[in-house]
């Protein structure tokens, strides 16, 4: 029987993770001393980074349940870990490119920049779209999650190829990116915030994904017990 | 039945079908040159200096629109009364039939991308007529069609069956092929220049290229079964 | 001989059949009923490797030892329902001459010839001339079953043959089955209609509405 999202410990678990997040959060707001070049606003790259790490993280997710989806699980739950992975994704794609750009404009004048993680991540922003939009293109369920985990073989392949030449192409034609993240944070407590952010967002993601994944299973039974009881009759 | 003989047969049928319809092999280089059309009014008279760049960067971007239209339409003849699906039930090595259509692809994409070219140096005039000459130019052109089109193939076979293909396609195609695109001009410009960097675009290009045929080989056989 | 044990299929939670297992022994037809949507067409299509079942096997081969066994491929021929196969752009005799290169044992010119013959697709000019997507349904379906007739495979795997076929038509499919069965071969048939298949020798196989 499928795992219900109202168990205790779940939830628990969650909500543990969000305090946990709004706590660190909080202190990066208020606690924290102003870094000496960028004021105050560079505080929200203790948003912008862990969501930009599992912005990519959930690439990964993506890899493994199509793995699972194409060879292991061709009937079951593993393909909706996936479009959950790519919603979640797509999510977290869009908070980091908001974010960087909130960073960018009082620190650097520019709402927006080409460089290369920036550009790479809007790509992925695509490409999470472009897997959600393929999904609803297939009728077919078998069909569906074959084709879904291909792509999600896909994307999870080429992503490094993508980063990898976007921040070639970037140093050769441009100066040195002025977006450079955590040039003044590699110190102390400033560090150690920022790895505490990205393993909490991280951790959040992961539920996040689960969840959002068991949702979709149940809501496939509901349906299954639709189409079962207007047959019946 | 062998892999050559599967390989020979699928790429035999395919010119049969396309044959009964030469026209609609046309239809992507017509597009093409339409592309160059709008490009031209788009960027006209510009300097001498930008005239190769702006070569480069038109050549790649028609490419890659054209060759969408090419591979969308690979499996069109098998779809329509469902003659894919009664091919899945032969016993046809599946590599065989990927490397088939992927041969196919190759031809009627060359078929459309060589006019376009040559069309394209020709409206740029004294400025890059010298490109058209350069093995450079075409060696880097030939190494991106390898790679585009496993990644069509594979795409097509996938959107068999996908309502909305024709906006499908293209959203997919395009974020997935731009390290060919980047290092696809990036490479010629640097030859152009004389740069070495030049060399390491091609690299990757051929790392992209070997890496997306295996994986766009792989992959076909998954989707379409043992 | 065509052997399923234990063959289960579901997607998502529909579970369309659970643990089917029969034969089908050379010299049969096997006549698949049933009420609509219970998974008759689903079965045919795991049988002739389109979808892989949740559980169970599939297993074929000639009964007596000593012979190659066969791919899969090579065992089943399969005429889907609703669809024909067919390329629509080329003839009769060119979409015959490229399924038959197809298959294991690649056939003549003029046994082609003669099959479009026997199903009534006689004129020259329909056979050479004309592309098949100005043939009417039942002119196609004719196509699609002289395809499967020219198979050398031995089990044939027919969801609803005569859809769109006259009586003539019909007759030339029993005589073609009965011909098919009579030399050793095997047929599993979806079929909605029993007059089609009154007559031959046939074993009944219901599969069972579960929902009910």
């Amino acid at each position: 029987m499928q795992q219900r999202i109202g168990q205790g410990w779940t939830q628990c678990l969650g909500l543990l993770l969000y305090v946990l997040l709004l706590s660190l959060w909080g202190y990066a707001l208020i606690g924290l001393g102003s870094e000496e070049h960028q004021g105050d606003v560079y505080r929200i790259i203790y948003m912008h980074v862990p969501a930009a790490f599992a912005a990519f993280m959930c690439s990964f997710v993506l890899f493994v349940a199509s793995i699972y989806g194409l060879k292991r699980n061709k009937h079951g739950q593993a393909v909706l870990y996936g479009r959950a992975a790519a919603e979640v994704g797509l999510a977290f794609t869009l908070i980091t490119l908001v974010t960087g750009s909130i960073w960018g404009k009082p620190t650097w004048g520019v709402w927006w920049t080409w460089d290369g993680r920036l550009t790479t991540t809007f790509i992925l922003l695509l490409l999470y779209g472009g897997y959600l939009f393929l999904w609803s293109a297939v009728s077919d369920p078998v069909l569906r999650t074959k084709v879904c985990s291909i792509l999600g073989l896909l994307i999870f392949a080429d992503v490094p190829i993508i980063y990898k030449s976007v921040t070639w192409w970037r140093t050769l034609h441009q100066p040195p990116s002025l977006f450079q993240g955590g040039q003044g944070l590699i110190a102390g407590e400033f560090l150690s915030l920022l790895l505490g952010g990205i393993a909490g967002v991280s951790l959040l993601a992961l539920w996040l994904i689960w969840q959002r994944g068991i949702n979709l299973g149940l809501q496939k039974e509901i349906d299954t017990q639709l189409i079962k009881k207007s047959l019946r009759y | 039945m062998s892999l050559v003989g599967g390989f020979i047969r699928i790429v035999r049928q395919g010119f049969r079908v396309e044959f009964q319809e030469k026209e609609r092999l046309l239809t992507p280089l017509f597009f093409a040159a339409l592309m160059l059309l709008l490009f031209n009014f788009v960027l006209d008279e510009q300097a001498e200096a930008v005239q190769v760049k702006l070569f480069v960067a038109e050549i790649f971007l028609t490419m890659l629109f054209a060759l969408h239209l090419c591979f969308s339409r690979i499996f069109e003849a098998d779809a329509e009364d469902r003659a894919f699906e009664v091919l899945q039930t032969y016993s046809l090595h599946r590599l065989a039939w990927f490397a088939g259509k992927y041969c196919l692809a190759m031809i009627f994409g060359l078929l459309v991308i060589v006019p376009m070219i040559l069309l394209s140096g020709l409206f740029h005039g004294q400025a890059t007529l010298f490109l058209l000459y350069s093995p450079a130019l075409w060696g880097v052109v030939v190494l991106m069609l390898a790679g585009l089109s496993a990644l069509g193939v594979l795409l097509a076979a996938m959107m068999l069956k996908a309502r909305g293909r024709e906006v499908l396609f293209p959203l997919l195609y395009f974020p997935l092929a731009i390290p060919v695109l980047l290092a696809a001009s990036e490479a010629v410009l640097g030859f152009i220049s004389g740069s070495a960097a030049a060399w390491q675009w091609l690299g990757l290009l051929l790392g992209f290229d070997v890496i997306f045929i295996t994986l766009s080989a792989v992959l076909f056989a998954e989707l379409v079964g043992d | 001989m065509l052997q399923i044990s234990s063959l289960s299929f579901r997607y998502d939670h529909v579970e369309l059949f659970q643990h089917l297992s029969f034969t089908v022994k050379p010299g049969e037809i096997l006549h698949l009923r049933g009420s609509n949507g219970v998974g008759k067409s689903t079965l045919l299509a795991i049988l002739a490797g389109l979808l892989s079942p949740s559980a169970g096997q599939v297993t074929w081969g000639k009964e007596e030892a000593g012979f190659p066994s066969l791919q899969r491929g090579e065992f089943f021929a399969y005429l889907a329902a609703e669809a024909n196969g067919l390329y629509l752009q080329l003839n009769a005799l060119s979409n015959l001459r490229f399924w038959s290169s197809l298959s294991s044992e690649p056939l003549a010119e003029e046994t082609i010839r003669t099959a479009l013959l026997r199903w009534g697709l006689a004129s020259p000019l329909l056979q050479e001339r004309l592309a098949v997507g100005f043939l009417s349904t039942g002119m196609r379906r004719r196509l699609a079953l002289a395809r499967v007739s020219l198979s050398p495979a031995p089990c044939w795997l027919l969801d609803e043959p005569i859809y769109g076929l006259d009586t003539r038509g019909v007759e030339l499919f029993r005589e073609a089955l009965q011909n098919h069965v009579e030399q050793g071969g095997m047929a599993v048939v979806v079929s909605h209609d029993l007059v089609s298949l009154a007559g031959l020798t046939v074993r009944q196989y219901v599969l069972q509405d579960k929902w009910r």
